[in-house]
């Protein structure tokens, strides 16, 4: 009789790689991943094939005593350099943090990125466009990139990125403060899938580059710009739009642009938390056009007043989250007129409404016992994050 | 013992031999999920006996017992997790290699899965042993390999 135990011991590993690797996903743990990778080369090979995803450590390096004595060292470089070496078939790759790293980082990238769907950029300060063209020529599949303060990203980069990564879908543009509307428009042109940008705190963009961009955009967050009234219209041009967020927006002497979104019949949800000046009669024409609306933050937004608040309770009849937080000008008769409208809405975000009296608030909660009332202040409201 | 495989109208039944000569009866429904068994009627026809060289009479009833479970849909958690209660490390592997040998998918993933559960949170050394592999590592290979270790995180959504 054979000793059974010794084939089984060593014809596992006499099977092909796939069946090997069966065994190998099956494993949930990425320790117990790397101990496999450890016991010999061939599980080494299997392991590094089934990589998909890697976060780059990056923070500890510009802390440590050592790296202020390194000149021209670039450590964080040669490691990415290695792991990229090893790890050939990734689909995620997270830099994010990486202040120290170079363009001359990403090399690899341009032969061993051909599989990246997800980079994430964020808080490199020292990629250029030169870095960012090394992505474009590696990556062609990629669907979504992060570059919240890329500083040293322009319009050019973008364009060279837009241009080979055809495939892009989410696109995290924030605090790249030399990115304009330029780079923004060769985005939209060009990516034709695009889902989602945020452009938040991009001081150079109006919107206008949004112009002509495809209906499958569906998600734009603009905290902090300075929009315009073209810019505004650019940004709903596609058709498609859904959430939009323009909190905080900054004011502007030629008037508040953002009555141009009533023209827009798809949106559902709006952030207009801090537009401090957006005007009554833009609430009004928003309230009216957009009769999708299912969620509005307006705390905050000091300058919708009564007309402003029968509009919102008149015609907002598929709306259930409204925020209202601090709202200088919401009275009683207000309150009532939201009260005697918005037919769906489940929840009334409320507090710090000097305005409102205790009797009034007591009068809407025994009229709406359906909707519940929280006396929080909700800056993000956003349905999913696009750009993890 | 079996007898021969006799026609029947309504649950035909496949012979199989083991390679230490024993015959086992598994239903004609259940053959067609060893895509190796299957492949065999098809050259071979259905009346005579199927020879299944590389499995054991010590492993076949196991995989017949699963497939019966498999064709009138009772496969549950509890009965898997009773399938491999008293399997030793040995006997999982062996059923791992039969069921590969046989082509048979449900219930060789199964089993890749009890595998790896068997060596979750294992040393280095425990997981070489298990697969009777040798370290061929250079020491200084590996001591890269335990530097890069350290160069990635293990995130809170990280997937391979």
């Amino acid at each position: 009789m054979e000793d059974l135990s010794k084939i089984g011991a060593s014809s596992i590993m006499h099977l092909p790689d796939d069946c090997l690797t069966i065994i190998f996903r099956a494993l949930d743990c990425p320790t117990d991943r790397e101990s496999f990778g450890l016991t010999c080369r061939r599980w080494l090979h299997i392991q590094n094939f089934n990589r998909r995803s890697l976060q780059f450590v990056c923070s500890f390096n510009i802390l440590h005593p050592s790296s202020f004595l390194t000149k021209s060292l670039d450590v964080q470089t040669v490691h990415l350099h290695r792991l990229l070496r090893r790890f050939q078939h990734l689909e995620s790759l997270s830099l994010c943090g990486c202040a120290e790293l170079n363009d001359s980082g990403l090399t690899r990238l341009i032969s061993y990125g051909s599989n990246l769907q997800n980079l994430n950029l964020d808080c490199c300060f020292k990629v250029t466009n030169y870095g960012l063209s090394l992505v474009a020529s590696g990556c062609h599949l990629l669907t979504t990139i992060s570059l919240y303060r890329c500083l040293g990203i322009t319009d050019e980069g973008l364009d060279t990125l837009a241009t080979a990564c055809l495939s892009l879908k989410y696109v995290n543009l924030s605090y790249c403060s030399k990115i304009s509307d330029k780079g923004l428009k060769a985005l939209t042109q060009r990516c034709r899938q695009l889902q989602a940008v945020n452009i938040s705190h991009c001081e150079s963009i109006s919107g206008v580059g949004f112009k002509g961009c495809s209906k499958s955009l569906t998600y734009v967050e603009a905290e902090s710009c300075k929009l315009n009234l073209e810019g505004v219209t650019g940004i709903i041009s596609g058709g498609g739009i859904e959430y939009l967020d323009v909190s905080c927006l900054s004011w502007s002497p030629l008037g508040d642009p953002l009555h141009g979104i009533s023209f827009s019949s798809s949106l559902k949800i709006l952030n207009f938390r801090m537009c401090r000046t957006v005007a009554n009669s833009s609430i009004i024409a928003i309230a009216m056009g957009c009769k999708l609306l299912e969620e509005w933050n307006l705390a905050l937004c000091h300058e919708v007043r009564i007309s402003g608040w029968q509009a919102v309770g008149y015609y907002c009849q598929n709306l259930k989250k409204l925020h209202v937080n601090r709202c200088r000008n919401l009275n009683d008769n207000g309150l009532q007129a939201l009260r005697d409208g918005c037919k769906s809405l489940s929840i009334l975000y409320m507090n710090g409404c000097v305005h409102v009296t205790p009797f009034a608030l007591e009068v809407f909660k025994s009229h709406r016992a359906n909707v519940c009332i929280k006396e929080v202040e909700v800056m993000c409201i956003s349905p999913y994050f696009p750009f993890r | 013992m079996a007898q021969e495989a006799s026609s029947s109208t309504s649950s035909k039944t496949i012979s199989l031999k083991t390679g230490d000569g024993e015959i086992f009866e598994i239903e004609a429904s259940a053959a067609k999920q060893m895509k190796t068994v299957q492949r065999l009627i098809d050259d071979l026809g259905d009346d005579i006996t199927i020879p299944l060289h590389n499995v054991f009479s010590k492993e076949l009833p196991k995989i017949i017992e699963y497939y019966k479970k498999d064709i009138t849909g009772e496969i549950t958690k509890d009965f898997e997790a009773e399938f491999v209660k008293d399997l030793n490390d040995d006997e999982v592997k062996v059923l791992f290699l039969a069921a590969n040998y046989l082509d048979a998918n449900k219930l060789f993933e199964f089993l890749s899965q009890n595998i790896a559960d068997r060596l979750e949170s294992k040393s280095v050394e425990y997981v070489r042993k298990y697969f009777g592999v040798e370290n061929d590592f250079t020491p200084e290979e590996e001591s890269k390999l335990r530097e890069e270790r350290a160069w990635s995180f293990r995130g809170i959504k990280e997937d391979e």
